[in-house]
């Protein structure tokens, strides 16, 4: 190895041109005393960087032996991990294969089940169908239930209308009449014996089964005649009273006119 | 000479009898016991006790429509004669029964003068006033129909304040209207037929 500075200070046995005196040492001569220092200078150089790249090297190596080591405790730790993942990985498949399992089994429940609401709908709609006509049914039941019970409640309705009707207007008046009939002075035989005949019939009229229409007009006409006598008798009897001034009597026929109030 | 004195005695109470008899009131001629009245007279004795009213009879009316006749009675109205033995009732019953309205005559603003003590000199807003013992219609009322009455009217009988505008029949149309008031009247209907 060649030092580029000492080619170019020169060598003792290679003087420079100019040459010194006998005083004073030559580069030549400097260099020549300085080459051993020079030298130890550089064993000592090499040493020392020897020893520092050594050191480093040391270094280095520990460090890459030690990054080895971690990076295989990391290999192994991942292929632990990748072991764990793996079995995990395994086991989701198999939890996945299971999942599918119980997925195509809840979708033959499903299916199942869909089948069974379709027979349910089915049931539903009939038995929606069915009762409609249960209803239909028993509204037509009802409404002729309805027609018989209107029906019967207008006949007895009628019926007791009638009796009513008889109880009121013919009887209470004829009742009335008999009080005014047993009020007159003058002879009221055959008048007395045409109510008692008149009231008979009215009570077995009004106890009959079925009252026609017929009926009711045939006791309204005989009332009417039978009080027309009456009233007859008790104008004339009013009349004779007017005629004799005897305002009391008068005045109680005028009074069987109208309802006493 | 004494049957001249007595002859003379004579004539001369029968003028003072005359005279005093003119002082005294005028009765009727018809010698039923009323008078008429005149201003400044003096009261007999035997008329104590009378009452007089201005001299006033009903009031006939006649219901061409119906035939009917009937005399409206005024309070003070005095009965004649002719009207002894009518009967009377009330307007509303008079109409229930005829059904005929008769209008109120207006009312009388005098009152009863009552003849007494004897000598009391009749004054002279009274003069021509009937005087006559008192007596006035007996009301019959219906025993249901309060509003119903009726009263016999006789002659000189005296209308009182109530029975004033009430309505008087004689008896045979007042049996006529009853008799047809009683066949068609409102409470004589029956039932008609359904």
């Amino acid at each position: 190895m060649v030092d580029e500075k000492t080619v170019l200070t020169g060598s003792p046995l290679n003087p420079p041109a100019g040459g010194a005196g006998p005083g004073s040492l030559s580069f030549g001569q400097k260099l020549l005393f300085q080459v051993p220092g020079i030298i130890i200078a550089l064993l000592l150089a090499i040493g020392v960087s020897y020893l520092i790249l050594d050191k480093v090297n040391s270094e280095t190596e520990k460090k890459l032996e030690a990054a080895k080591n971690e990076l295989a405790d990391q290999n192994r730790k991942l292929g632990e991990d990748l072991k764990k993942v793996d079995a995990a990985n395994k086991k989701t498949q198999e939890d996945l294969a299971a999942v599918k399992e119980e997925a195509a089994r809840i979708e033959k429940e499903r299916q199942k089940l869909a089948d069974k609401l379709v027979d349910i709908s089915k049931s539903i709609e009939k038995a929606v169908m069915d009762f409609g006509k249960f209803r239909e049914t028993t509204e037509a039941v009802d409404t002729t239930q309805t027609k018989d019970i209107a029906a019967t409640a207008k006949n007895l309705n009628e019926l007791d209308t009638k009796v009513h009707y008889i109880e009121k207007n013919i009887k209470e008046k004829l009742d009335a009449l008999a009080t005014d009939i047993n009020g007159l002075k003058s002879d009221t035989t055959g008048i007395k014996e045409a109510y008692k005949v008149l009231r008979a019939d009215v009570t077995k009229t009004q106890e009959k089964a079925e009252i026609t229409e017929k009926d009711l007009a045939d006791l309204g006409d005989r009332a009417r005649l039978f009080q027309l006598r009456v009233l007859a008798a008790r104008a004339r009897e009013a009349a004779e009273a007017a005629r004799h001034m005897d305002l009391k009597t008068l005045l109680s026929r005028l009074d069987d006119v109208e309802d006493k109030k | 000479m004494k049957r001249a004195y007595t002859v003379f005695f004579s004539v001369a109470v029968a003028a003072l009898l005359v005279s005093l008899a003119g002082c005294f009131t005028e009765r009727e001629a018809l010698g039923k016991d009323r008078a008429i009245l005149k201003g400044g007279q003096q009261v007999s004795g035997d008329m104590v006790g009378w009452v007089a009213v201005p001299n006033t009879a009903p009031e006939m009316r006649q219901e061409k429509n119906r035939n009917i006749s009937y005399a409206v009675l005024s309070t003070h109205n005095v009965i004649p004669e002719n009207l002894s033995g009518w009967v009377a009732m009330n307007p509303s019953f008079f109409a229930k029964m005829t059904d005929i309205k008769v209008d109120t005559p207006p009312a009388t603003a005098t009152e009863r003068w009552v003849l007494k003590p004897e000598g009391k000199s009749v004054p002279k807003d009274k003069n021509g006033w009937i005087a006559l013992p008192f007596s006035e219609p007996q009301i019959e009322s219906s025993a249901h129909k309060k509003d119903r009455e009726m009263a016999a009217l006789a002659g000189g009988n005296i209308i009182p304040k109530e029975m004033h505008g009430w309505v008087a029949l004689d008896r045979e149309t007042l049996a006529k209207v009853t008799a047809e008031f009683m066949n068609k009247g409102s409470g004589s209907e029956l039932p008609k037929t359904k």
